[in-house]
């Protein structure tokens, strides 16, 4: 009675090297059977519900540029929206159900921002700005890609911090400064964090009333600074990516995606390091 | 195996079959000593041995059991101060070959003490073979029978008696008296500045160049008096003072009584002391002679150095600082520099600059000033040496270059704390933070506001990176100038105080008397051997010097160097590290006062 055959090639085992386990031609059978039904998909609904968050994400990393350009080229007052807005934020962080950080570490961040500020200011006014636009470019496009890619929001926070950094320091005024990066923490992190709150709680409608807020925001921005005609090509772009794209995933998914193991036990092993 | 060791002297003019006489140790090999007539012999006792004989056309027929090789060779000239020597001679102390060794990791040490331990007959043969002078003259004594000559033996006795006589007259006695008082307070004095020189507080030493000139020159005072005691061949005062490790480098024969070596003591054994003790003396001489020659060139030119030493000074110094700090202060080579930094540090670096001109360099280079320090420098160099005179002029160089050593720094301390913050701050980029207790980097979760703060000044010491190192790099290079014309200054200080000088010559005089090992070659009859010396090779002279390059390399030039300048850890040269390796003709720690005053009592009854 020989052993049966396993698959560990540190084992000295009594079976020629050309050996083929009966398993394996047993399941490739099957897995050729397999591939030429439709497998069963998503539902719809979840993954356009999952496209419309990550274009929420999307809205709000607009939102950074929205403020920058409001107080880069407009010189808006930034006084009104930051208070505002500040209040707002303290009032939901007061609230005992949402508790997002503690009051001390608030402060230690307020007062962070207000003695680093005119040092922000003096950072890169030697760097040309094409460079800043270009640094900024590609943080969003990490910052995207990691908001996307990773479970934990360390990185992703990183890197929204140091693009709001990079472009405040092209800013004019130190108060400018100051309520830029404030603004752009509460928009980026804290309404984020406090939405997933919501979602967890499955109280859908202050999470609609935000995304509605910040669709008025970015379109009436468009609108205001650059015409009709990009408002139009981006209401086009946002249904594709909305409604069409989620489609388009679902076929896919039936007809040609293979799953990440093939053959289950017989796929080639990766080590596991560390 | 045993061999029969046949001087080179006996091979020639024989006319007469003639017995061979051998003398033989305890595990030694038969050397033949003397050939007599075969009509004279009659009877010879232990240790000497008929061994065979030769016939009148030099034929050699053996009596012994098998047919021996032989093995031809000149015999040493004790009193020339040749001899044999299995190991190369030390020209270094053999209790800090090893620190040598340690450094060089040389692989010849093992080799040599494998040697030792099987090649002992051999060993013993050249032992008897160095002494074949003075054990023919002893048998000579025991038969004069065989050779009728006894001349020179009054002579001596006469010689004797006088010296004798001389010693015991009172003149002889004070001026004893008086010389060992002189050299004990030299001696006492000597050892009290090195000592105070090297105290563990303020290693002066370390600090400064003439400092250790003055070590050195004291050391070698200190030692003086051992190296004559133990060169004039004064037992009591070895057998005090038992040398470490001596087996492995020379013939131990003195230690052995053997029946055969009722001879006196084994002098070679104190040869390499001879050469290092004049070695040191010439050196000092030859130092105080190019001494002479430099001092009496600065006197004359003292004028128009001055005036060249003057320009240069101040350009480098004051001028060339100022203009590159401005420079940097503003925009250097259109690299956007972060303007208010740059800015706050070309001032810091300004004021200093203007600081340290106004209060000691404008002073000390102008042209009266500079041509008093040239007259100093001449009559330093004229009384002292050379090598004084070079180690005032490091000092010198190194006091003028003092803002440019704060400079640099104060330079690599804040690079090195902003690349160290930068790295840790990178780790929290990313999410993790080193662990301490096992050494490396870890996952962690931190706070919003830990974030925040750590991104933001990640941030901006990003952005602040390059003006600093702008300003790091600039001030290292300039350093690095100074630091190289003090590397050559003391190269050259240190090959004047420690150059093989007398070990050289000797070489090129009579090769035999530092040997560095023995070879054997084979003649053209079968069975015969010529045993040679093969002298000290010129790279083992130059031992130290070579370890010392290579531990100047290390320093300055290796890639750690290049790693730790990266990093803007500053490079510290560690002057009694670097250059312990050429105190290696001297013993570690001097001599005390007491012990040296008890030897030369000693020495005196």
């Amino acid at each position: 009675m020989r052993h049966p055959w396993q698959r560990l090639l540190w084992l000295k085992q009594n079976y020629p090297d050309n050996y083929t386990d009966p398993a394996f031609l047993r399941e490739l059978e099957n897995f050729k059977k397999n591939q030429l039904k439709p497998h069963i998909t998503s539902s719809y609904a979840q993954v356009a519900f999952d496209f419309l968050l990550f274009y929420h994400r999307l809205l709000n990393t607009a939102l950074t540029y929205v403020i920058f350009s409001l107080f880069y080229y407009y010189h808006y007052d930034p006084f009104i929206l930051t208070g505002s807005l500040t209040t707002l934020a303290f009032i939901i962080a007061s609230c005992p159900w949402f508790r997002t950080i503690e009051f001390k570490s608030s402060l230690i961040i307020i007062f962070t921002m207000l003695t680093l500020s005119p040092v922000l200011k003096s950072l890169s006014r030697t760097t040309s700005s094409d460079s800043i636009w270009t640094l900024s470019c590609w943080l969003t496009v990490f910052y995207l890609l990691s908001v996307y890619l990773q479970e934990s929001s360390i990185i992703s926070t990183n890197l929204l911090v140091a693009n709001v950094a990079v472009l405040s320091s092209r800013l004019n005024s130190t108060t400018d400064v100051f309520c830029f990066v404030l603004i752009c923490i509460e928009v980026n992190i804290l309404l984020p964090y406090f939405e997933h709150n919501l979602l967890m709680r499955k109280l859908y409608v202050p999470c609609m009333v935000s995304f509605l807020m910040n669709n008025v925001v970015i379109y009436s921005f468009v609108t205001y600074s650059m015409g009709w005609k990009y408002t139009t090509l981006l209401i086009f772009f946002t249904v594709i990516f909305v409604v069409v794209l989620p489609r388009y995933f679902i076929l896919w998914q039936r007809w040609y995606h293979r799953g990440d193991e093939l053959l289950g036990t017989w796929d080639a092993k990766k080590p596991v390091l560390d | 195996m045993k061999y029969i060791y046949w001087p080179t002297h006996l091979s020639h003019g024989i006319n007469e079959r003639a017995v061979v006489v051998a003398l033989k140790g305890q595990e030694t090999d038969w050397i033949v000593l003397s050939l007599i007539p075969e009509l004279a012999f009659d009877h010879i006792a232990y240790p000497y041995f008929r061994i065979g004989i030769v016939d009148e056309f030099g034929n050699y027929t053996t009596e012994l059991k098998g047919d021996l090789p032989i093995i031809e060779f000149r015999p040493p000239k004790l009193n020339m101060m040749q001899f044999f020597s299995i190991e190369p001679i030390p020209l270094i102390l053999p209790e800090k070959d090893s620190d040598i060794a340690n450094l060089n990791e040389s692989s010849g040490v093992i080799l040599s003490t494998f040697e030792t331990t099987h090649c002992t007959a051999f060993r013993k043969s050249v032992s008897l073979i160095n002494l074949y002078y003075k054990h023919e003259h002893s048998f000579r004594l025991q038969y004069p029978a065989y050779d009728g000559f006894a001349k020179q033996t009054i002579i001596k006795a006469a010689f004797v008696r006088s010296k004798e006589y001389f010693k015991s007259t009172l003149m002889y006695h004070f001026i004893c008296h008086s010389i060992i008082y002189i050299v004990v307070s030299i001696q006492f004095v000597a050892n009290g500045i090195s000592g105070l020189l090297n105290c563990s507080i303020i290693p002066f030493v370390n600090l400064s160049a003439t400092a250790q000139q003055i070590d050195l020159r004291c050391q070698q005072l200190c030692y003086f008096p051992v190296q004559y005691l133990r060169i004039s061949k004064n037992i009591s005062f070895n057998k005090m003072q038992p040398r470490h490790k001596i087996k492995g480098n020379l013939p131990a024969n003195h230690k052995r009584r053997d029946s055969v070596s009722k001879i006196k003591e084994f002098p070679c054994e104190y040869y390499p002391d001879y050469i290092r003790l004049y070695n040191t003396l010439w050196l000092i001489v030859n130092d105080i002679c190019f001494g002479l020659t430099i001092g009496t060139l600065l006197q004359e030119n003292s004028k128009a150095i001055g005036r060249f030493l003057h320009n240069i000074l101040e350009q480098y110094f004051y001028k060339l600082l100022h203009s590159i700090t401005i420079f940097l202060g503003d925009n250097p080579f259109g690299i956007k520099l972060n303007g208010e930094l740059a800015k706050f540090l070309s001032e810091l670096f300004l004021w200093i600059i203007d600081f340290s001109y106004h209060t000691f360099i404008r002073d000390i280079i102008s042209q009266e000033n500079i041509e008093w320090l040239i007259k100093i420098f001449s009559c330093s160099s004229c009384m002292l040496g050379v090598t004084f005179t070079l180690s005032l002029i490091a000092d010198m160089l190194s006091f003028l270059s003092m803002h440019i050593s704060l400079f640099y720094f104060i330079s690599a301390k804040i690079y090195h704390w902003q690349l160290h913050v930068m790295i840790a701050l990178f780790h929290l980029f990313c999410g993790k933070k080193k662990n301490v207790l096992r050494n490396r980097i870890d996952a962690n979760m931190f706070q919003l506001d830990q974030l925040l703060m750590g991104t933001l000044f990640f941030t901006i010491l990003v952005f602040l990176f390059p003006t600093v190192s702008v300003f790091y790099v600039s001030y290292t290079l300039l350093w690095m100038v100074i630091v190289i014309l003090e590397v050559i200054l003391e190269s050259l200080m240190a090959s004047l105080n420690h150059f093989p000088l007398f070990a050289l010559l000797l070489r090129l005089k009579d090769p035999s008397r530092i040997p560095g090992g023995v070879s054997v070659y084979a003649q053209k009859s079968p069975g015969k051997f010529v045993l040679n010396n093969s002298p000290l090779t010129v790279r083992r002279m130059f031992k130290p010097y070579i370890v010392l390059m290579g531990i100047m390399a290390d320093t300055y030039f290796s890639s750690t160097t290049v790693r730790q300048v990266l990093v803007g850890k500053p490079i510290v040269v560690r002057r009694n590290r670097m250059y312990q390796v050429l105190y290696s003709a001297l013993p570690r720690k001097p001599i005390s006062a007491q012990d040296l005053w008890d030897t030369l009592k000693k020495a005196m009854a």
